[in-house]
């Protein structure tokens, strides 16, 4: 089943060009990587399909579940499972993990006219996707990646995507910032997460992640484009060669 | 304004504690002061000077004021007595509290309060109560209460004022050597006026833990002012305020560090809604004999309506160098990066806003209190916004 | 810190205390209509200068002296102050550098101003030992510099030079013939008369300062430069400087200013008036070594002056950046009103207060315009038994959509019979404006001290380094001969500080 379906995508940010054309599609049960030097439009692709007000959308169109993607909010589009890891996840002072996840989680079912899950219920799911993580139990008690470390803030996105269950995750540059021991974890839980019905989106600048999380196809990004897809084999290459292999060939 | 006046509508009479006609003199003095004139900037006293004439008559005779209540019924630690019954020697102790600090040039209002009164209430405790001591200004007149609590003492104090008509309260507390005192407030009603002047005085190595919560009201003013005239004495204020449209909220805290090793933290956090104007002025002045002084400050304030005005003054008044000191004040508006991360987990623009606007107050909101502060809170925020679950 | 270190701290060297010994012409001291018309007649002014100014003074007469200041000293006797003082050999009006008295000049090579056009700015700082003619040849920039004397400019560096590129340098007093209708339309544009107390007063009697202005798109090719020096006894200084930047033109100018050491205390009432228009940039960078009076408080400058920039056109800036050593009392609050949209004011203050100092300074940011942004940095550090204030105000009205402040005070104290003071007033009608202010107060840390010393840095140097380190986001605003001048200057500030 086709999960998205992005179509010679141009946006621009603050006036200024930054994807220009971009054409993409994942399928149900696979896990595709973007990669791409510094300013090429990872980043940008990733909030554009979360809904991002600041991103607009000049030209082109992205189908999610064929569904027209750009009519929907922001929520609307978390509603029916599309999830984003935030290169930088944002701190909210006073409202405590546990608190956040339960809103969300409620938020999401009442949209899908499901059965809010029960506390007891919320409360083991996020105990036990916490252990998996390597996070203390405190953690969820302690406000929303407030003084959390990179690495921590990192893993309480991946405990999130573990208890919404999205459809299609999209990570922005989930292994910034971490070590390689954190690397494992967290990628460890991404795999737990992937299954024949749902797809991810990784974006990453380096091949070192997909060490851990193997993706079924690997694309380049440059210049605000897609240049080369191809089979993991194409992430070995470029981690040998570099970037400017690609410009120059 | 001319004091001659406005004494003019008072009521004239002799108390053992007070020196009406020194009061009088004060007043004359303070209302041309430098210092009224700039503590007054952004809220004209003339509506509370206004309000003193509207005061039920007379105001002198009404005995008890103030609702006590304290818990477990009377205790043996805790001893009330209205002025007017007080002993020679807690007399000279009232006069003496009240001339030290309250009836300075600083707070006019202080004197035409006690002009007004007529009476006060003085609160001794004398050791541990079992239970917390609970007062409530409910009526609309105008009372002195001071509470003197003795070294080596703990206390939980909560006090709100309830009343909806214009009233103001002047308390005096004074901490001695190691007490402990944790103060809940509220000034939640939405009064015609209301000045309140809370004053502690903290004794050597005594903490003070204030937790205080505001609405605005048609009118509202704040006054808050610690000496912390003990080696190691403390005090924590954490405030949280929220102003509705149309409403009035002025406050302003004094922490005169006066001893060494003093310690103060204060937080506040406020938003303004609508056509609000919300005022926070927060001052710290160590003084020259006060090395080792730690004090800390900030106020954040959250305008949510293009109408709202806010203004905030962090003061820092430092006169020795063996400090460490810092203020920080913030006016702005929610997050839209948090606003946008709560979306993409899938809540609503308008229950992402709620939830961060209360977790921004919440963070100053805890203790006895923080119950029903949370709630009022709540439910004006829905008022505002009535999309809000 | 021992006490012995603090109180050597106190002992400072005024190196520009000198006194020029020449023939001046001196009004007598008082103030009524008719020095007003004096000083008016002096300068030829036209008739609608002369009732300008009578304006002023009538406004002034009705005024009081401002106490709102965190400063202390006994009331001004504006009877006892003369209002002008020129040397005599400018009388005639010598009409270049070579007619001018060699004494004058000798003045300013010895405070190291160049007034030779082969020559470059060495310092406001250092008197003999580093005059202007032991400057390296070329490789440094040209300053262009206007000298003002007490009441009087007495000349004005590479005019044609600047001619060339249409920009026009030269006291006021001279413009107000050459450019009437710049200064008509400008003067007390942003500052009006009655402004108050002291701005009053500088506009009816003010004597000269500088008029610069930038023609459309025209980049200033170097650096302009006022050099104010009061000599004469009991006079007042009230110079006048209006910087108008057109569309698209650009200009950096410095002010440098000191005094000779005496017993009274001297009055410096000036006002500085900056419009920029759309996508202008005027850069005002200020070295203000006034003398500071003796280290028990005796003599030094009143520095009571009203600096206000206007940001008239879109996406203008506006940027002062000062450093504040000397004067007894320095009363100041170079301001931006940012009237364009998307326009910027910057505002980047170090002042130091030594001995009986006292520093009430600061800025005002008013947002007027769409997404205007300001910036204040200010570090104000106290030593001996001086006091530093800063006083802020930002102000965002309902117009300034999306309006951005930052500001950040940090206060170093050095001993403890000083006093550092922040007042900063923010006032928000808008509610899509982000204002944020920070502050700091900090003693110079015993341990920075020690590991200076520990490595063999006499305590001295150690201190030098340490407050420069503490101001280096402001040096690093002035123009590069400005920044080296800055830091020497807080070295010579605080010299002897350790035995």
């Amino acid at each position: 089943m086709r999960l998205l379906e992005v179509d010679d995508l141009h946006v621009t940010v603050a006036g200024q060009q930054i994807l220009t054309g971009l054409s993409l599609s994942i399928d149900a049960g696979e896990v595709h990587a973007i990669m791409g030097p510094n300013g090429s439009g990872k980043s940008t692709l990733a909030n554009v399909l979360a809904g991002h007000p600041g991103y607009e959308i000049t030209s082109g169109s992205i189908r999610y579940k064929d569904i027209q993607l750009e009519d929907l909010k922001v929520e609307e589009r978390a509603h029916l499972g599309l999830f984003l890891a935030f290169q930088y996840p944002v701190e909210i002072p006073g409202v405590s993990n546990m608190e956040f996840m339960k809103a969300a989680l409620d938020a999401q079912a009442k949209a899908r006219n499901e059965e809010p899950m029960s506390a007891i219920e919320f409360m083991k799911a996020a105990r036990s996707a916490a252990q998996q993580l390597d996070l203390n139990p405190d953690f969820l008690k302690r406000g929303v990646n407030e003084g959390f470390s990179g690495g921590e803030k990192k893993r309480n996105e991946i405990l999130q995507l573990l208890l919404l269950q999205p459809t299609l995750a999209v990570l922005d540059e989930t292994d910034s910032g971490l070590d390689i021991d954190a690397i494992q974890t967290v990628s460890a839980g991404i795999n737990r997460f992937r299954n024949a019905d749902n797809g991810v989106l990784l974006i990453t600048h380096y091949q070192r992640l997909l060490d851990y999380i193997v993706p079924d196809v690997v694309h380049v990004l440059a210049n605000g484009r897609i240049i080369r897809s191809g089979d993991k084999s194409l992430a070995v290459t470029l981690e040998e060669k570099g970037y400017t292999w690609l410009s120059a060939s | 304004m001319n004091a001659a006046e406005i004494l003019n509508d008072l009521p004239s009479r002799d108390m053992a504690w007070l020196n009406s006609a020194e009061a009088a003199e004060r007043l004359s003095m303070s209302l041309v002061s430098g210092v009224v004139k700039e503590q007054w900037k952004y809220t004209p006293i003339k509506g509370f000077i206004d309000g003193f004439n509207h005061l039920p008559t007379p105001v002198g005779e009404m005995a008890n004021p103030v609702t006590i209540v304290i818990g477990g019924g009377e205790q043996p630690q805790i001893k009330l007595t209205p002025f007017s019954d007080a002993a020679a020697e807690d007399l000279d102790y009232i006069r003496d509290v009240l001339h030290r600090g309250i009836f300075s040039e600083r707070y006019p209002l202080a004197d035409l309060t006690a002009l007004s009164a007529g009476n006060g209430l003085f609160i001794q405790v004398s050791d541990t109560p079992e239970h917390p001591l609970i007062m409530d200004f409910s009526e609309t007149v105008c009372t002195p209460v001071v509470i003197s609590v003795s070294a080596n003492v703990h206390l939980e104090l909560m006090e709100t004022a309830s009343a909806v008509g214009f009233h103001t309260q002047f308390i005096r507390l004074d901490l001695g050597e190691h007490a402990v005192v944790h103060h809940a407030r509220s000034a939640l009603a939405n009064a015609v006026g209301h000045w309140s002047l809370l004053q502690a005085s903290i004794a050597q190595s005594a903490s003070y833990f204030v937790q205080s919560y505001a609405s605005g009201a048609e009118r509202r003013r704040i006054d808050t002012q610690i000496f912390l005239h003990g080696r190691g004495a403390s005090v924590e204020i954490d405030g949280a305020y929220l102003v509705e449209n149309g409403c009035h909220l002025d406050q302003q805290t004094i922490i005169e560090h006066q001893a060494a090793d003093t310690f103060s933290k204060q937080r506040f956090h406020g938003i303004g809604l609508g056509k609000s104007k919300t005022t926070f002025n927060g001052r710290i002045h160590i003084h020259r004999n006060a090395p080792g002084s730690d004090a800390a400050l900030t106020n954040k304030n959250l305008a949510l309506d293009p109408q709202t005005t806010i203004n905030t003054k962090p003061e820092l008044e430092i006169y020795t160098d063996d400090v460490k000191c810092s203020h920080g004040a913030t006016v702005g508006q929610l997050s839209e990066d948090a606003v946008f991360y709560l979306r993409s987990r899938g809540l609503s623009d308008e229950g992402a806003r709620a939830m961060l606007a209360t977790a921004f107050l919440k963070t100053c909101v805890h203790g006895p209190l923080a119950d029903i502060v949370e709630q009022r809170f709540l439910e004006a925020l829905s008022r505002h916004s009535p999309g809000l679950e | 810190m021992s006490n012995r270190f603090v109180e050597n701290l106190v002992e400072r060297e005024y190196d520009a205390g000198f006194v020029t010994d020449i023939e001046s012409e001196t009004l007598p001291p008082g103030l009524d209509e008719s020095v007003v018309r004096f000083i008016s007649a002096k300068k030829n002014e036209p008739e609608w200068l002369t009732d300008w100014r009578l304006e002023a003074y009538r406004g002034w007469q009705a005024m009081t002296a401002p106490k709102w200041a965190h400063v202390h000293f006994p009331p001004i006797d504006f009877t006892a102050i003369s209002y002008f003082s020129a040397p005599k050999s400018l009388a005639d009006g010598p009409s270049s550098l070579d007619e001018v008295d060699p004494e004058l000049l000798r003045t300013y090579e010895k405070l190291g101003i160049p007034l030779h056009e082969q020559e470059f700015l060495a310092g406001v700082v250092k008197g003999a030992d580093s005059p202007a003619t032991s400057s390296e040849p070329s490789s440094r920039p040209n300053v262009a510099v206007d000298a003002i004397f007490d009441s009087v400019s007495i000349g004005t560096t590479f005019k044609d030079k600047l001619a060339e590129a249409g920009v026009v340098f030269c006291p006021i007093s001279e413009a107000v013939q050459t450019h009437p209708e710049l200064v008509r339309k400008y003067l007390g544009s942003v500052v009006p008369r009655k402004d108050n107390f002291y701005a009053a007063l500088n506009s009816a009697v003010y004597s000269d300062g500088s008029f610069v202005y930038i023609p459309p798109g025209v980049r200033c090719p170097m650096e302009l430069s006022t050099y104010f020096r009061i000599n004469a006894q009991n006079t007042g200084q009230f110079e006048r400087t209006l910087i108008i930047a057109e569309a698209g033109s650009y200009v950096s100018y410095l002010e440098g200013c000191t005094a000779p050491m005496r017993d009274e205390n001297q009055l410096h009432a000036a006002v500085v008036e900056l419009i920029a228009l759309d996508d202008a940039e005027i850069k005002y960078s200020t070295v203000q070594n006034w003398y500071p009076g003796d280290k028990n408080g005796k003599g030094g400058i009143y520095n009571f002056v009203t600096k206000r920039g206007a940001c008239i056109g879109v996406r203008s800036k506006i940027s002062w950046t000062q450093v504040e050593t000397g004067s007894a009392i320095t009363w100041k609050y170079p301001s931006v009103i940012l009237r364009g949209d998307y326009s910027v004011g910057e505002f980047y203050s170090v002042a130091l207060t030594n001995n009986y100092q006292q520093a009430d300074t600061g800025t005002k940011m008013i947002h007027l315009g769409k997404h205007t942004r300001s910036t204040i940095i200010a570090k104000g550090i106290s030593a001996g038994k001086s006091n530093s204030t800063y006083r802020g105000l930002v102000r965002t009205s309902p117009t300034a959509i999306g309006a951005r402040n930052y500001t950040q005070c940090d206060s170093l104290l050095i001993g403890s019979n000083c006093g550092a003071h922040t007042f900063p007033y923010i006032e928000s009608k808008n509610a899509s404006a982000i204002i944020e202010h920070e502050a700091t107060t900090s003693k110079l840390s015993d341990e920075q001290l020690f590991l200076c010393q520990q490595r063999g840095i006499d305590p001295e140097k150690a201190v030098g380094m340490i407050v420069n380190g503490f101001c280096k986001e402001v040096f690093r605003q002035l123009p590069m001969e400005f920044a080296v001048e800055a830091g020497k200057l807080l070295e010579v500030s605080l010299e002897g500080a350790v035995g």
